[in-house]
């Protein structure tokens, strides 16, 4: 297992956001994190790489617990967060962000090859300030910009959120080339059809609770959860 | 640093060096005094500029900081008679250095409160910080209290002043193009992306503070020893507006947006000085109507070479 959470409880104030939750994501595994709004997701992630204080639990990346490290200090593990909202630096220009991608360690002459034989689009649009591409190219910049670092884990908060149903399809794409190339993803959907599509296993979140859990094929199938996420009268 | 970019910076320096006999020769000490002026308030709005237009904190207190490098220096030329070396140009230098690394201790004091606050919580924290300063100052009779601190040697002239001015330029533009500038520009992004990118925000808004402080003591040191009097009146609340409005003028996180800030503000009250009391009226009508047409300051985010070479290409 390279992330395995147990009892993770996280509050906002007085109110407990996460209850005593366990998942794990497994090396080389694509694993989404599906529910509703307000369920929860983003919380865990954000606990997860310490952008928030967990109440209690434990939180163990690549065999070290990591649930009182800070932030900055977790990315240098080789864990990279792409936040909602993508979180692009608006006002550099797309080069500038890819290189804050790489920040923590030297960027060696094909990385931003590589990245931009991914998304070509980028390579265009280097020179531009972030700020004005699409929510679609913001997406992809935000992808690249979390690939930079060399993770071993890619956390992706809601990549789908305002883009059109064709952008998210080869966004999604390419998600799965990037795990296929070797980086694990945890993901967190709210899209939970295209997510367990690409996804090896999946859980589903309700109200800071783990209510299914299974292999993402057994989930698209399952009557309760097609009922709840998937459109299913 | 390239020897290009070596040779020319030495240039520069000569050619300051030879324009300021030129200037005391043909020049009248009205003119020099407004342009020397207009220099410190370049060095003064660069510096602001790194934490209000690159690190995204708002600082109020700036005047502070300037008071801190101000006194610091003058303190060492003055008060303390250590030895008549801080009489000569050179002592005087050494002196001003002095009271920009004080400064810039003060700013890592006040830079901690920035970890927790932001906007305007933060703003209030750090005007607070500037009256402390000078109230403090108002109280040590050792520093003359209300009766201000005369008798400061006069050695900062129009060389030493732009010298500085291209000192703080290189060094606040080579760190703006490092990847050190780069995070700190990122925090004013986005400091949720920041830290996700390993950024140890803690740290940069610290040194932003920092380093901004240090260039506003140097100022100081050197409005001391220019106008060879202080007093805490010259480091008062107001003093921090005017920064803050040439680094909004010129342009959020444009360092040559807040050198043209600097000379605007500067330079704009003593031209409309025929108009006596009304430039008071007339200085802040020029300021409102330029925030109208350029809301985002003359500049922008931008510099000045680069808006050129976007009407050049496009």
């Amino acid at each position: 297992m390279i992330l395995s959470i147990k009892n993770l409880s996280v509050n906002y104030g007085l109110i407990p956001a996460i209850r005593n939750l366990s998942m794990e994501v497994g090396q080389g595994e694509t694993v989404a994190l599906i529910g509703a709004n307000g369920a929860g997701k983003t919380t865990i992630l954000r606990a997860v790489s310490g952008l928030i204080k967990l109440a209690s639990g434990s939180v163990v990346f690549d065999g070290q617990d990591i649930a009182r490290l800070k932030s900055h200090l977790i990315v240098r593990r080789g864990m990279s967060h792409v936040p909602e909202r993508r979180g692009i630096f608006a006002n550099l220009t797309v080069y500038e962000n890819l290189l804050m991608g790489a920040y923590i360690r030297k960027l060696l002459p094909g990385d931003l090859d590589e990245v931009y034989s991914l998304f070509p689009i980028l390579l265009e649009r280097k020179k531009q300030i972030a700020g004005t591409l699409s929510g679609g190219e913001q997406q992809m910049l935000a992808i690249s910009r979390a690939l930079l670092s060399k993770p071993k884990l890619m956390l992706l908060d809601e990549p789908s959120l305002g883009l059109a149903p064709q952008i998210t399809k080869s966004i999604f794409s390419i998600i799965q080339k990037i795990n296929k190339a070797g980086t694990t993803v945890l993901l967190v959907e709210q899209n939970a059809q295209a997510a367990l599509k690409i996804s090896h296993r999946g859980y589903v979140l309700e109200v800071g609770e783990i209510t299914h859990t299974d292999t993402s094929e057994a989930l698209l199938t399952n009557d309760a959860v097609r009922k709840a996420y998937l459109g299913d009268h | 640093m390239k020897i290009i970019q070596k040779s020319i910076l030495l240039i520069i320096a000569l050619a300051i060096f030879g324009l300021n006999y030129f200037l005391e020769d043909n020049v009248d000490g009205y003119v020099l005094r407004v342009i020397i002026n207009c220099g410190i308030g370049m060095i003064l709005a660069m510096s602001l500029n790194l934490i209000n237009g690159c690190a995204g904190q708002f600082s109020l207190g700036h005047a502070g900081f300037m008071g801190v490098g101000a006194y610091a220096s003058a303190l060492i030329t003055t008060v303390l008679t250590l030895s008549p070396f801080f009489k000569t140009d050179l002592g005087v230098g050494c002196a001003i250095l002095t009271g920009g690394l004080a400064a810039a201790v003060a700013g890592y004091l006040v830079g901690l409160p920035s970890l927790r606050l932001r906007g305007d919580y933060l703003a209030i924290v750090t005007l607070g910080f500037g009256e402390i300063i000078r109230i403090c100052f108002l109280n040590f009779e050792q520093v003359g209290g209300a009766r201000g601190l005369p008798g400061i040697p006069r050695v900062a002239n129009f060389f030493w002043v732009y010298l500085w001015v291209v000192v703080t330029f290189v060094a606040l533009l080579r760190l703006l193009r490092s990847s050190y500038g780069r995070a700190i520009l990122s925090v004013r992004e986005n400091e949720i992306a920041a830290e996700s990118m390993g950024i140890n925000i803690a740290h940069y808004k610290i040194v932003a503070f920092v380093i901004s402080s240090f260039f506003a003591g140097i100022a100081g040191g050197l409005f001391a020893h220019f106008q060879s009097f202080i007093d805490p009146n010259s480091f008062v609340f107001n003093k921090s507006v005017e920064v803050v409005i040439m680094v909004v003028i010129g342009g959020m996180g444009s360092l040559s947006g807040a050198m043209l800030g600097g000379i605007i503000v500067t330079l704009l009250p003593e031209l409309l000085r025929a108009f006596d009391n009304y430039r008071m009226v007339i200085f802040p009508l020029i300021l409102i109507i330029l925030m109208l047409v350029r809301p985002r300051g003359i500049f922008g985010h931008k510099e000045i070479w680069e808006l050129f070479r976007k009407k050049a290409s496009s």
